[in-house]
Parts: structure tokens; sequence; C-alpha cells
């Protein structure tokens, strides 16, 4: 056949283009070669100061279970496998399938040397100024593992 | 992490930071390295298909993007078309309320794909009229060779 028509309604698909961990990664890549780490860090503080405000709003006033939430749809929505151990004063949640790192090595796009760095600085943004904060362990970008803690400050 | 579907945001601020830096061409710049490492599937399925490369590259990601749009091939007479009707990326940033999106977002689909297609033989129509309502159109032609 040399002539075909496809037409599609938003309703027809489900929202989720994996390449897009590709883009971000390429652009995490571009600015921290080009202009420098404190720049690309800077950039993904403004974004997420910016993009995540509902979510940081909801963290000041639910406290940790308002991150637990997101992280648990977002994973669930990707088809990462996490582990989640939670109170009120803390929360870890244990990457065990990083669905962005994964998909990239699947598809054979780049990992930026510093692509996890936007996992610490948005978690980071999500504790700023609330009584909580976070750390970043065990990352390995070659296993798309890695443990988010964060905790209430004593 | 940053999900893939908060992805188009970020890309929008990334294009703002880009031109706080260096103004249009740092963002151009970009665009031009994006197309050269992020679009080989484009480029590589062009090569081997023909035409016919657009409509499987665009197949896959305006379905997964679930976007609102028309796609027509003709492999006979060397062109190929999408009519968006709804962006999904556009329309996400006009929907958000709390963010503002770069000025000239749409301007990437215009320099990404036509620095791709261009070099192997096709000309390339961008339409951005209906940009600001997240609607626009693509137009791929074979160019004749003599």
């Amino acid at each position: 056949m040399t002539r075909e028509i496809m037409h599609r309604n938003a309703s027809d698909n489900h929202y989720l283009h994996k390449d897009f961990h590709g883009g971000l990664s390429c652009g995490i890549e571009y600015l921290d070669i080009h202009f420098g780490t404190s720049v690309l860090h800077n950039y993904l503080r403004t974004f997420c100061r910016t993009f995540f405000a509902p979510l940081h709003a909801a963290v000041v006033t639910h406290g940790l279970s308002a991150i637990r939430k997101h992280y648990e749809r977002v994973f669930e929505e990707e088809a990462g496998i996490i582990d989640v151990d939670a109170s009120d004063d803390h929360l870890t949640i244990t990457v065990r399938a990083c669905p962005a790192i994964l998909h990239m090595q699947k598809r054979g796009l780049p990992i930026a040397k510093r692509f996890c760095d936007s996992t610490r600085i948005m978690n980071e943004c999500l504790c700023e100024g609330t009584p909580f904060t976070s750390e970043l362990c065990d990352c390995n970008p070659r296993t798309g593992t890695c443990v988010q803690r964060f905790r209430r400050l004593s | 992490m940053i999900s893939c579907t908060e992805f188009i945001p970020a890309y929008s601020e990334l294009f703002k930071t880009l031109e706080r830096l260096g103004g249009t061409p740092a963002v151009e710049a970009f665009w031009n390295d994006l197309s050269d490492r992020f679009l080989n599937n484009l480029r590589d399925l062009v090569v081997q298909h023909g035409i016919r490369g657009c409509w499987l590259y665009w197949s896959q990601t305006l379905n997964e993007e679930a976007a609102h749009f028309t796609m027509e091939l003709d492999e006979e007479a060397g062109e190929f078309r999408i009519l968006m009707h709804a962006c999904p990326s556009k329309g996400r940033l006009l929907s958000l309320s709390h963010v503002t999106p770069f000025r000239d977002y749409c301007r990437h689909c215009d320099v990404l794909y036509r620095r791709v297609l261009e070099p192997l033989g096709y000309a390339y129509h961008f339409d951005s009229t209906g940009c600001d309502k997240a609607s626009c159109s693509i137009h791929v032609r074979r160019r004749r060779t003599s």
C-alpha cells in the first residue's frame, strides 16, 4: 500500500513517551558540558521549584506522605519497581528498577553523567522550607538502582 | 525521578535557561545538538525506508504522546503530512497555570526535524500559525533528482 491515513484522538492513547527521559538526559549533559555543573544545577533547581510548587505545597501541608504518593504514582505509571518504608518522620524509597535508566539503556540512548542529579535536586527542592531533609544514596546509573531517603530534621 | 510525563515543562525551562545564557543562538545550538544526537531513530528509519520512515517514526511517537492528529503518507508522490489538531506538549504547557512556556517553544519542531530530513533529500515545511492554540502541521516532500 502506498497511501495511508491515520487519525487519532488524544483519548485513543495513554500519554507515556519514555524516550523523553533521553531528551532530559541530553539536556542535562549539554548544560553540564557547555556551561558547567553549577549552571546545570541552577537550571534543575529553577525547574523543580517552579514545576513542583503544587507538590511542595502538599509536602508543607501533609508531610512526607505527599512525596510517597507522588513517587508511588510515578513509578506505577512507568512500571518501575520500588520498596517503600515510611512513617510520619521518615520515608525511604528503594528503587530496584529505575524506568528512566532502564529505558535509556534499552533504547541505546546516552545517559548523562549527572542524570541522577535531577532526582537529588528535585527531592531537595521538595524539602526546602519544610521540617524535612533528603539524601540520594547508593545511586548506580548502571543498574538503575538507588535509595532516596527523607527524614524529619531533629 | 522526573517522570517522562513531566519532561515537557523541563524542556521548556531548559530553552528559557539557554536563552538567558546566550540568547537565541544558544537555544538553536542546543536544538542542533539534540537533533544530531537524539534523532538517530528518525534518521535510520528514513535512510532504510525512505518517506515511509517518517510514517514509522511518527506513528510511534505521536501515539505514545497521545496526540490528536491526522497523518498521511503517499509513497508514490513522496509526501508525508501531519496535521496536529492538538499537540499534547504545547497543550500541556498552556494548561499549566503555574508555568510560563518558553516564548518560542514550538520552533524546536522546525529545527530538529528539518536538520535530519533535508540532508537526506527531503523538503521540510513546518506551519506554526496555529501554535498558540497547540496546533500545527508538517509537510515532508521528497525532492526530485535531476
